[in-house]
């Protein structure tokens, strides 16, 4: 490209980025287009289009105390100490010895993969971008030449990068910007990343697990095994109803569509709400040890659902299953002390990776179902709000920034990190599972790979009329 | 850095904002009762504006900063490297008051 077309395209920005005369954008970007042309032909051509819109982007380059760009209100690294930051976030990756690959979510200013590059150990640097904008503006205001040239470097785009590889660093700041088709991996990285606090919290709360397992094994060991449900239902559908705040715009279509054949599976947060609408459920599953948990149950005319099923889990407080008139079903979840408490007593263990959700699916699945559709499985602040109204606990969701996820529109709606996890730990379980025709409504909730839209099964988009003769 | 410091700062900056975020109320009441027992007004425009800066790169989540802020600039002050003279500023309280309520508010955890 001649230089004239060069800064034709690059003007916007450069018109932005005048008021820092000491650098010349243009000669960043051509330094690194000439290497990014060369080694990633598809990545430059994305790149050349976030530079045509440059001017939409909200970028500053800053030059004190340190230099580094804010990009719509983050800063993209350190602005005090860019290399000590690198090496933070390289040593928290806690990379062994033996590694000769590492993996870096997210570019940022290059800071990371410079760093990784100076180990003699290292023999290859996985570089995956999480937002092409953001490289393309760290690409026009700072020289990555150094890096990009390097033959250990390995240049991915986040929509190619389908499973996690570590060891990784993940860039904390291009976590929250990385574009929707770069969500999911880094949402895995993520939540990898949280696991030691997950486990963490666990432990914190031993005891109070220890005092539930207590209290409710003999319980327990009187009622029935979870197994018993297998393989008892091959024909009909499965309702999974979660208690996401789109779960009642569904109310009318589960009443409508419900036929004899079909599970209905409810979360106890939804009991509520399901049973208000006039939708008794086949069996609702409760695992959370917490004490507020009978807040669910509380109101409810427990005698009218001597038909319905409880499966529980051993950590559920005893007056739970205690006071249920219908038939109990105990299970146990990959949990420590479950685990040991198996050995005495022979129960199912049900799939469990955070949230009750997850329980709902697995027992939807061993029952044979050959279908199952996901009601109000949102995981997500839907409209501002934690869950179904007409649930226990429903409350406004907090206002402030928080991380996302993306719906089924493709926009961005406030979740929380355990909430990310427990989507794709879903994901991963479905995707595992995909003989079985997974069916999610609710499309302002989470968009969930290896599920398709009810709505756009109920309601198609038209055939676009191509103007031919009939 | 203290214990308390490091946790904070490396929270913010890899990513557990939301662990740095619950000790974060502890370091800023153990900042302004610093600053109030220097009973004095000739650093506290300054101050205030750092708290104010802080609560700002809360609010739109630049989690980064705040560690900078944090590392860079208060810590100093409180380890004393820098000279702090004294401090009595209603804004610096009132900054304060706003990231404790911003982090509260984040606090407010959904169940799942």
């Amino acid at each position: 490209m001649p230089d004239t077309a060069l800064a034709e395209l690059t003007r916007p920005i450069l018109d932005q980025a005048s008021q820092f005369e000491d650098t010349d954008p243009r000669l960043h970007l051509k330094r690194n287009r000439a290497i990014l042309g060369a080694r990633g032909p598809e990545l430059w051509e994305m790149l050349k289009s976030c530079i045509h819109t440059g001017p939409q982007a909200k970028v500053t380059k800053i030059q004190l105390p340190h230099e580094s760009l804010v990009y719509r209100g983050l800063h993209l690294a350190s602005s005090y100490d860019r290399a000590c930051e690198a090496d933070t976030q390289v040593g928290f990756a806690k990379i062994p010895d033996t590694t000769e690959v590492v993996t870096v979510y997210g570019v940022g200013l290059g800071d990371i993969p410079r760093r990784l590059l100076k180990e003699p150990k290292v023999k290859w640097v996985r570089c995956v971008i999480l937002n092409t904008d953001v490289f393309a503006q760290s690409c026009l205001y700072f020289d990555h030449s150094d890096w990009l040239s390097d033959p250990r470097t390995i240049l991915i785009l986040g929509k190619h990068e389908t499973i996690l590889h570590g060891p990784f660093v993940l860039h904390p700041v291009l976590y929250h910007l990385a574009e929707n088709s770069a969500k999911r991996i880094a949402d895995m990285a993520f939540t990898e990343l949280q696991a030691p606090h997950v486990r963490e919290y666990h432990v914190r709360r031993g005891g109070l697990y220890t005092k539930r397992i207590e209290a409710s094994w003999p319980q327990f060991k009187e009622d029935r095994d979870v197994r018993e449900l297998i393989k008892t239902n091959t024909e009909g559908r499965a309702f999974v109803c979660a208690a996401g705040p789109t779960l009642s715009e569904w109310f009318d279509w589960i009443k409508r569509e419900r036929t004899p054949k079909d599970t209905v599976i409810a979360v106890s947060t939804a009991l509520k709400p399901m049973l208000k609408a006039g939708i008794t459920p086949n069996l609702v599953v409760i695992v959370d040890p917490n004490d507020d948990m009978i807040g669910h149950f509380e109101g409810v005319d427990l005698e009218s659902l001597s038909s319905v099923g409880l499966c529980y889990t051993l950590m559920v407080r005893h007056d739970i299953p205690l006071m249920w008139r219908g038939p109990r079903y105990g299970f146990y979840i990959n949990e420590l002390t479950m685990v040991e408490k198996s050995k005495e007593l022979n129960r199912g263990i049900v799939f469990c990776s955070g949230t009750v959700l997850h329980p709902c699916c697995d027992i939807a699945t061993f029952m044979g179902h050959p279908s199952v559709y996901l009601f109000g499985a949102d995981l997500s602040y839907v409209d501002g709000l934690t869950h179904v109204q007409g649930a226990t606990y429903v409350e406004d969701a907090p206002c402030v920034l928080r991380p996302t996820i993306v719906n089924g529109y493709g926009e961005r709606v406030n979740t929380e990190p355990n909430m990310i996890g427990y989507l794709r730990d879903l994901e991963n379980y479905i995707l595992a599972n995909q003989e079985i025709k997974w069916i999610k409504a609710g499309k302002k909730g989470a968009e969930a790979v290896g599920t398709t839209w009810l709505e756009d099964l109920e309601w198609p988009s038209p055939v676009e009329d191509t103007g031919g003769a009939a | 850095m203290s214990p308390l410091f490091a946790r904070v700062t490396t929270g913010y900056r890899v990513g557990f904002w939301i662990d740095a975020n619950v000790y974060l109320v502890q370091i800023m009441d153990d900042f302004i009762d610093f600053a109030r027992a220097r009973r004095a007004v000739s650093r506290a425009p300054a101050v205030s504006a750092l708290l104010a800066e802080l609560g700002q790169a809360q609010v739109m989540g630049d989690y980064l900063h705040m560690a900078d802020l944090l590392q860079y600039e208060i810590w100093p002050i409180v380890a004393g490297e820098v000279v702090f003279s004294e401090l009595s500023s209603v804004d610096a309280v009132r900054a304060h008051e706003k990231v404790a309520r911003d982090t509260a508010s984040m606090q407010t955890c959904a169940r799942g």
